[in-house]
Parts: C-alpha cells; structure tokens; sequence
C-alpha cells in the first residue's frame, strides 16, 4: 500500500475537478493522448491519487477522443474520499480486466496451464491490494506464464494483457496503462470480428488497395489546386471524401466500412461505459470503508516517489 | 536517471557484443512518438531486470552503421543479444508485458 492520500483537503478535490470540467491544463496533459508519453506526476504529487490510478484513468477515459468523459471523473473523483489510499481502486479495476463475467479476458483463455498461471497471476495482484509482494514472486509468475504461452491467437492476446497485468504497481505505474491497452485492443478486436458485415479477405484487401489509390488521387487533385504545404488535414478529408463519392462502385466498400466502425465505436463505448460503472460501484463499496481522517490525510500527495 | 545507455557505433563491441549478459537494444529515433511512448515501459523493465539483461539505445540517424548492420527497417525495433547474437527481435510500441515475455526466459526465473 502506496503512501499517497487522495486530495488532502476538499479545495483540491474541487479544483481538479474544476480544472477536468473546464478541460484545463491538467486535463489536457493528464486525461488526453498527451499523457502517455508525458510526465503525469502532478497527479500523484499535488491531489494524493495513486500513480496507477492516474494512469488507468486517460485510457478508461478514451483518452478525451470518445464521447464525453467528465460526468464519469467527477463522480469518481467525488466518491474517493478525502485522504483515501487510491491503489487499492486501480489494482481493483485493473482486475475486471481478467475478471469481469462480460468483457473479462478470463473468458478467452480455455481452462488448463495457461489459465491457472494466469490466476495464478490475477491471485498477486488481488494479494497486493492488501500486502507487499515480493519482486521474486511477480518475476515467478511471469516466468510461468511465459513459459505457458500457446498458439491460440485470442488467449494470446489474454496472455499479454496479463503479463502486463503482473507487475508491481508501486515500482512499475505506468503497468496500469499497458493492461487498458490490451484490454481495449482485444475489445476492439472482437467487436470487429463479430461484426454482422465482416469484410471477407478479398475485400478486405481491395478496400486497402482502393484506399491507397484514392488517397493518392486526392493528394494529386489537390496539388494541381494549391501548393501541397498550404494543404491542411481539412482539405485532404473533403478531397478523399469527394473522390470516393465520385466512383459509387467503390464507395461501396467505403459505405459499408464506415457504417462497421460505428458500430465498433458503439461497441467500444458500451464497454467503457460498463467498466465505468463497475469502477464507479467499486469506489463507492471499497473506498467507503476508509475514515477521512488516516494518518497522511492532509497535505495530498506521497512520502515515496515511484516513477511514471 | 534512466537506465538505457545511449550506446554509439564505436562502443558498441563492448558494450553488447562483449556483454557477460544479454542485452536488449532498443533502435529508436528521436522524432519517433512509439519509441518515446516505449521509453517508460523499457525503463520499468531495465530496472526490473537490472544485473540480469542490459538495456541499451542506439539512435537510428545517429548510427547508421548499426542500424544497417542489424538490418532496421522501422523504429522502434528491439533485438535481444547474447554472446554477441542476436537471439531475437521485435518492433513497435512495447508494453511491460511484451518486455516480460520475451526477457524472462533470457533473465532466468525469480533471479
């Protein structure tokens, strides 16, 4: 258990929240593809929220590019009482990422050798909600789960969605971000895959090859018109969308891709918006429990300094 | 600090072909955004495997040499040494648990 304590006072609670709503400079640098190679420690250092829960947070957030994400923070960030320990949250979400009855990997992973080094994994990091794990029996389970990989493609991706999971959070943070990776990967994967108008491969290929073609006409027809440094992304969309409309044989394919990835997309919300929920239960049940008053509740912020 | 050297053409025979360990490295550029998203992941896993595999950079437009010498066509690619081989290799953004999978077998178990 890390020695950050969430917020310090309601003032601070309240101007992150501010500054989230207003999609301020935290916001931008914390809750947005900014963060992934950025340095987010402000997090962690000026409001008291566990390094891994900073880290999971952008990524259940879509990263600020789906839909509108702040109704969840602020309702999250309102139910983490003042001063509470937060890595206990993220460990716990992190799990519904193997656990959950509906999007949990468990599910891709026949039972066997594979699944038990995987629970054997999920098992520590339940453990470590708790205790201390020692280095020796994170770099244990790994091995055995490396040892245990096999061909089937989807427990693969289950597989590697656990390995990342097996990595002590208070050395390793950034953990976090890699398990909503992979978690949000194979869900994007499967909605794909299930889709109820799936490109066969021929047509799979054709629309690459089209696309390509066409991206190439649009960059032509827009040469002739301007010099291609005054050609801003804008201008390329509406001539790709041009020329595909232009030629309805291959608009086709173009059609029906979009209309996939929108159900994709809706797919894809459907899950964040489920494992929201599920976050949002958990803070409330588990972070309840924890008095406002702990020891370390007031300033905000970390005795220890592990990375981001 | 970060535990990935920057290793040139001219250290490279004793930094990694000499190595008594294996070690990863990590063709990388400077204007590449998965080397840069790679970076925290491969700092967590160098100081988990710390004593056990070495970690070096090698700028791609810096050492070209190295780069064509190991046959780089993109960055980030990673390639695991040991004795002065390379044992196996891999490319684009990585994540902890990638790392994992391909080293532990190099470190030895729970070391």
């Amino acid at each position: 258990m890390s020695s950050y304590r969430a917020f310090g006072d309601e003032a601070r609670r309240q101007a992150l929240i501010a500054d989230i709503r207003d999609k301020g400079p935290i916001y931008t640098a914390w809750l947005t593809r900014a963060s992934i190679e950025g340095d987010i420690s402000i997090v962690s250092q000026d409001f008291g929220l566990h390094p891994a829960l900073a880290r999971l947070l952008p990524a259940l957030g879509a990263f600020g590019e789906a839909e509108d994400m702040v109704p969840f923070y602020e309702a999250l960030l309102n139910a983490i009482p003042i001063g509470a320990e937060t890595g206990g949250l993220a460990r716990q979400a992190l799990l519904l990422a193997w656990s959950d009855p509906v999007y949990g990997r468990s599910n891709a992973v026949q039972h066997g050798e594979v699944h038990d080094a995987c629970e054997e994994a999920v098992a520590l990091v339940a453990q470590s909600i708790f205790v201390p794990i020692d280095k020796k029996a994170w770099r244990a389970a790994r091995t055995k789960l490396a040892s245990a990989r096999c061909d089937d493609e989807g427990a693969e991706k289950a597989v590697d969605l656990v390995m990342s999971l097996a990595w002590d959070l208070e050395q390793a943070p950034g953990a976090a971000h890699d398990v909503m990776t992979a978690w949000s990967s194979a869900v994007n994967v499967e909605a794909d895959a299930f889709d109820e108008d799936c490109f066969s491969a021929e047509e799979s290929a054709t629309f690459e090859t089209e696309m390509n073609k066409i991206n190439e006409e649009a960059m032509e027809a827009l040469a002739q018109k301007q010099s291609i440094e005054s050609v801003t992304v804008e201008d390329f969309l509406a001539e790709v969308d041009k020329v595909w409309a232009a030629d309805p044989a291959r608009n086709a394919l173009r059609v029906r891709s979009k209309a996939r990835r929108e159900r994709s997309n809706a797919k894809m919300a459907a899950w964040r918006a489920a494992i929201q929920r599920r976050v949002l239960e958990i803070a409330n049940a588990s972070l309840s429990a924890q008095t406002e008053t702990q020891p370390g509740a007031s300033p905000a912020g970390m005795l220890d300094q592990p990375r981001l | 600090m970060s535990n990935l050297k920057d290793v040139t053409t001219e250290a490279f025979e004793a930094e990694v072909l000499k190595s008594t360990i294996p070690v990863l490295v990590d063709f990388h550029a400077v204007w590449c955004g998965p080397c840069k998203a790679s970076a925290p992941a491969l700092e967590d896993a160098a100081r988990e495997f710390e004593g056990e595999i070495a970690f070096v950079k090698v700028d791609v437009d810096q050492e070209p040499t190295l780069a064509k010498t190991y046959d780089v066509q993109g960055v980030p690619t990673f390639i695991v040494m040991k004795d002065g081989q390379p044992v196996e290799r891999f490319q684009g953004l990585v994540s902890r648990g990638k790392l994992a999978a391909v080293l532990e077998p190099f470190a030895g178990a729970g070391q």
